[in-house]
């Protein structure tokens, strides 16, 4: 399993649009400005992150919106509003967040903003009829 | 370096620009059925013997320019050929030759149920969203240079020369070399369609930008007239003032912004204002085709003002972003064109996924191509639902 601090030590190092700061020395607080594409607005995205848990993902700034003809935010938990990102069975614990958790933030952005359009979710995902 | 067009707003402009054509054309399986019904007639006429024995039939218009474009709802692609026959056409009336021509598509059960007499041209109506107009033509001087033909000219009700296939090799000598096309560089994985020419039926054959160019002008100006069809300028006049106008520009969106700006300039300088110019055929000068212009100045008026909203639309184009950008496209072109578009963009970034293209730029979090320095190698996942 990898620390908390050495998760942040990757961060600091090669992603300067992320900053963290350690809670508790077990959680790892992270805040980042994303842009996914060229034509994007810059969103503002935290990430909760505690080993072994799910890590919580929020997006602070832009506010999401919901397409027209939708009444809820596709690929997100209704109860806490952090985005799905990955299938439930899927092992974080051993991966840097950098390769996973932040790459998947860029890919589930550029879909919302797709969906947010169109009204379809046009990725790869479990229950996608829903939406 | 390549990049992806998420990260190029004149390739990600192209890119959708270039899907709006895409979702606004014939499909892979009309394009086919066309091509099918057009060699099982043209077969049948070139061996029928009689006046039509061994005639020329090769598509005109739209079809042949590969500048296509779904008409607005409740009407049907109208996709135009020519049969043209090697023989005197001053001993033949046009009406002799249009009667003899409809006989012999009638005396087949396959097509005698599918005949609309037009003025000058027979229809063959099928139930598929499109239809297709021959008009029988002679060749003008079998000594002479073979694309001038003669047409039937039901208004004058005599013959009258005409050179569509002339016109279409003007129209391809405006293109650029397929290997340069802006957004080439932007489809990894596929450097082959850089390397040669692909025919037209290779799914990595990309269009050229003029012919783009026009198709987008051409559906701008449907939804733009949409409440007064009767002022829209024709398509002739468009194809041809974008392509007399075209420099070679190798992006959808740079062509369209160039030609903007070259009109405006050409009508700024003619501004003792607003003098009136002519479109005519590029190769057959006397060959007006914006005559009504004379009798209706208020067209000219309609379309100048046309061309100035498609260059502040292109202006807006360049500065907008995220929704109101694509509050633009939608209004501009079309919700359900717009939506099918960036759709089509949605499941080609996955399929680069999936092939391992694609990658995160450290420092943006842009979505970029999986390779260099600054690059987070992408994992494909699967975004996860609540059951």
């Amino acid at each position: 399993m990898i620390s908390v601090y050495r998760q942040l030590q990757e961060i600091n190092q090669n992603y300067p649009n992320w900053n963290g700061t350690i809670l508790f020395r077990k959680i790892l607080k992270l805040r980042g400005i994303v842009r996914p594409t060229i034509v994007s607005p810059e969103y503002t995205v935290e990430i909760i992150y505690e080993p072994t848990k799910h890590p919580k993902v929020f997006v602070i700034s832009p506010k999401l919106e919901i397409h027209p003809e939708k009444d809820k935010l596709p690929h997100v938990w209704t109860d806490t509003g952090s985005l799905c990102l990955y299938e439930k069975d899927y092992d974080l614990n051993s991966d840097f967040i950098t390769e996973s958790i932040i790459v998947w933030i860029t890919w589930w952005l550029y879909y919302y903003e797709i969906w947010l359009q169109t009204g379809t979710w046009v990725a790869k995902g479990t229950h996608p009829d829903k939406w | 370096m390549k990049k992806l067009v998420t990260e190029d707003k004149k390739a990600f402009l192209d890119d959708i620009l270039k899907r709006i054509t895409e979702a606004l054309q014939l499909n892979d399986t009309r394009r086919k059925l066309v091509e099918e019904r057009y060699k099982s007639v043209s077969t049948f006429i070139e061996e029928s013997p009689g006046l039509f024995f061994d005639a020329k039939i090769y598509s005109q218009g739209s079809y042949r320019l590969g500048t296509t474009v779904k008409p607005r709802q409740g009407e049907e692609y109208d996709l135009d050929f020519v049969v043209q026959i090697h023989k005197n056409w001053k001993v033949l009336s046009f009406s002799e030759v249009y009667n003899l021509f409809k006989d012999l598509i009638e005396s087949d059960d396959r097509w005698k149920d599918l005949v609309i007499e037009k003025t000058r041209c027979i229809r063959l109506n099928y139930a598929d969203e499109f239809h297709m107009d021959i008009i029988s033509t002679c060749t003008e001087n079998i000594h002479g240079d073979i694309n001038r033909i003669m047409v039937p000219d039901r208004a004058e009700h005599c013959w009258g020369i005409s050179n569509p296939e002339g016109y279409a090799l003007w129209f391809e000598k405006k293109y650029i070399a397929q290997r340069n096309i802006y957004l080439s560089d932007f489809y990894p994985g596929m450097e082959l369609r850089a390397a040669q020419d692909l025919p037209k039926d290779n799914p990595n054959y990309l269009k050229q930008p003029l012919q783009h160019a026009v198709q987008l002008i051409k559906r701008y100006r449907d939804v733009y007239f949409e409440r007064q069809m009767d002022m829209a300028p024709s398509s002739i006049v468009l194809t041809t003032l974008v392509a007399k106008l075209y420099e070679g520009e190798n992006s959808i969106y740079e062509t369209i912004q160039k030609v903007v700006e070259r009109f405006r300039m050409a009508v700024e300088t003619e501004k003792l204002y607003y003098r009136q110019f002519h479109v005519s055929n590029p190769v057959l000068p006397d060959e007006i085709f914006t005559k009504e212009w004379n009798k209706n100045p208020k067209l000219f008026e309609a379309f100048v003002l046309f061309m100035k909203s498609l260059y502040e639309l292109w202006e807006k184009l360049h500065t907008s972003n995220g929704t109101d950008l694509f509050n633009l496209l939608k209004d501009n072109f079309g919700t359900g064109a717009f939506d099918a578009a960036y759709k089509a963009q949605g499941l080609f970034m996955q399929s680069l996924r999936d092939r391992g293209y694609t990658g995160i730029i450290k420092g943006t979090g842009m979505a970029g191509i999986g390779m260099g320095h600054q690059i987070q190698k992408d994992r494909p996942n699967h975004f996860h639902g609540e059951e």
